[in-house]
């Protein structure tokens, strides 16, 4: 039997993994993560964005290793937290947790539902989440965790899959919390890594790139004693800080150039219409073998479906998203509105909703989850200070957000003379 | 339960006064003194909180604190030595002022959890805010069991520190038993 396999990749060139991880590749569970698109329908703005969870994941799970590696060399563990961690120098600990966070990687977006992140709240049952069926798939593959050498705890590949927020009933060490966050973490997180670089390359959008081989080289475990605490924390070499800038400030352009387009917004916002009209009265439920079958494959068959017949639920979304007919931007607030108006957006909603019949107007507000930029950097003398006294850079990398309200294109004529006779008095009117 | 908006007015004027009262005013800082509006005052602010970084932690209200910035209602500046702070900004006054009448409600909480906790250090307020979590969570009411549990659930608290934040959260009780708040 071949140990080692090679997988070649457009962003890591090959991908390793041997023969008792191939079993996880070759599962239905992540075989599906072949008709998961990335960024459900970017390829209507992008055209090259058409690639999937399957090529992602596998990217994760690369960047996992390599960053595990460099984090958890015995030569790179601060001195001040080398007791903490008694698995670097354990050799046998130290291949268990390497061979769980790789799984982890490679199992952490199992859950997602079709088209990914798109409309998930609205069309999932209270309490489910991609996360929870990460968790519960994780579960349902017990049977190869334990057949490998040596077998891996299901809980251990959970907790670093999906993390603290969504198993609140288990318990993390700080050494789990930063393997965690090696997979999941607001600054070096390597499922935004892989992305960031995976999704540039396929939209064609230069700006997510950045050199994470440097930065992943300059990854450090640090105390944040500077912050008063004993919690160390994933942070990076001083020899890192312009490369990590790189990564932070490639985000903030990927996002607002490519995932926040606004017509990629409008046309999530469609996509969730039209499921929610093919579900019915129902949600997704954490039923994992209606969950298995469900894939963007079979959206795009009942949405071909019922753009053929009139009488099909979500007929007229379908025929928006397949003819390329979507709303268009009626309203983005600007500073001005911002000074006098604490939500102008919801604002101009609510009037327009009135003016011209709520299926006719779509109101979208999104801005990044996550923290601040904040994370311990390593000085030459061996002294630990936070990032954010170090990196101007970091302090004014503005904080992504989109505000819109839609209309439906035949009224957008109609809708701007109405907007800009009104804007003023909904404004102010409406924070009295 | 507060809606969107009250709940970002209450969390602005929250760090308004923190910063007021010459706290640091950074995340943790946040977090522990939401955490005591919520599960000690039982304000319905409707944060999610786990015990994990430093004690209760609220991913929810991490995020909303992002938004509070999105929306330019708070900034955040670096403060040595320590990091990250956050402040009102000029925008928060348009909030505060539509909401004065709902932070005026609330303003003896707001005064009490500032008075007593937003100069703490961040090891001192994982201690009394995990003995509140352990008290709300785990229904336990002897300081001594509070103790015990907050050093199985935080092993580099001692024992006695442990006990110390039990018996301070109970002076918290007997502060608040007899007040207007």
């Amino acid at each position: 039997m071949k140990l080692t396999h090679e997988i070649r990749d457009p962003i890591h060139t090959f991908i390793k993994l041997s023969s008792e991880e191939r079993k996880v590749l070759d599962s239905s569970q992540f075989q599906r993560l072949r008709y998961i698109h990335q960024l459900a329908l970017t390829y209507l703005v992008y055209p090259g964005a058409t690639h999937n969870r399957f090529e992602h994941s596998l990217g994760v799970m690369e960047l996992a290793s390599r960053v595990y590696d460099v984090v958890t060399d015995p030569e790179n563990i601060h001195n001040e937290i080398k007791d903490k961690f008694p698995e670097v120098n354990d050799s046998v600990k130290r291949n268990y947790w390497k061979e769980v966070i790789r799984m982890a990687a490679l199992c952490h977006d199992l859950g997602h539902i079709p088209f990914s992140h798109a409309a998930e709240k609205e069309l999932m049952e209270e309490g489910c989440s991609h996360e929870t069926f990460t968790a519960n798939i994780i579960d349902e593959l017990e049977e190869i965790w334990q057949e490998m050498t040596p077998p891996l705890r299901t809980d251990d590949i959970k907790k670093l899959a999906v993390g603290p927020k969504e198993l609140p009933d288990l318990t993390f060490s700080d050494w789990e919390s930063i393997l965690t966050e090696i997979i999941t973490g607001d600054s070096f997180g390597v499922d935004r890594i892989d992305y960031l670089l995976r999704d540039s390359y396929h939209a064609g959008v230069a700006y997510g790139n950045f050199d994470h081989f440097r930065l992943i080289d300059t990854l450090r475990i640090l105390p944040k004693e500077y912050a008063d605490t004993e919690e160390p924390a994933l942070g990076i070499e001083i020899g890192g800080i312009h490369t990590a800038e790189s990564l932070l400030l490639a985000r903030y352009y990927m996002f607002t150039q490519v995932y926040m387009h606004r017509v990629r917004r409008i046309y999530d916002i469609h996509l969730k219409d039209f499921m929610k009209s093919w579900l019915g009265k129902d949600k997704i439920t954490d039923d994992l073998d209606f969950h298995l079958n469900l894939t963007d494959n079979k959206i795009l068959v009942v949405m071909r479906e019922a753009l053929n017949n009139e009488d099909k639920p979500g007929h007229k979304d379908a025929k928006r998203i397949l003819e390329r007919n979507h709303f268009k931007v009626l309203y983005s607030p600007n500073p001005g509105d911002m000074e006098i108006n604490i939500d102008p957006n919801t604002a101009i909603y609510e009037a327009a909703k009135e003016e011209f019949g709520k299926e006719n107007v779509r109101y979208d507000s999104y801005h990044p989850t996550g923290g601040t930029y904040d994370f311990p950097v390593l000085l030459n003398n061996g002294e630990v200070e936070s990032s954010v006294n170090i990196s101007d850079a970091l302090n004014n990398i503005p904080v992504v957000k989109v505000d819109f309200v839609f209309i439906n294109s035949d009224f957008k004529k109609d809708a701007d003379k109405w907007l800009e006779a009104n804007k003023e008095a909904i404004l102010k009117e409406d924070d009295i | 339960m507060l809606n969107i908006q009250e709940k970002k007015a209450l969390t602005v004027a929250l760090i308004r006064k923190m910063q007021d009262a010459g706290s640091w005013t950074g995340e943790t800082h946040i977090q522990k003194l939401t955490y005591f509006l919520e599960e000690f005052f039982n304000i319905d602010l409707n944060y999610d909180f786990i015990l994990y970084k430093h004690g209760p932690f609220s991913f929810d209200l991490r995020d909303e604190l992002g938004a509070l910035r999105a929306d330019d209602f708070i900034v955040m500046e670096p403060r040595r030595p320590f990091g990250a702070s956050f402040k009102p900004s000029k925008r928060a006054d348009l909030l505060e002022n539509k909401y004065n009448d709902l932070i005026r409600e609330y303003n003896g909480e707001l005064n009490f959890v500032v008075d007593k906790l937003a100069n703490k250090s961040v090891k001192e307020l994982e201690k009394v805010a995990t003995a509140l979590y352990v008290r709300n969570t785990e229904g336990i009411t002897d300081n001594f069991k509070i103790a015990k549990k907050i050093v199985e659930l935080k092993p580099h608290v001692s024992l006695e520190d442990a006990k110390s934040a039990a018996e301070e959260l109970e002076q918290y009780d007997n502060e608040t038993e007899n007040s207007l708040i």
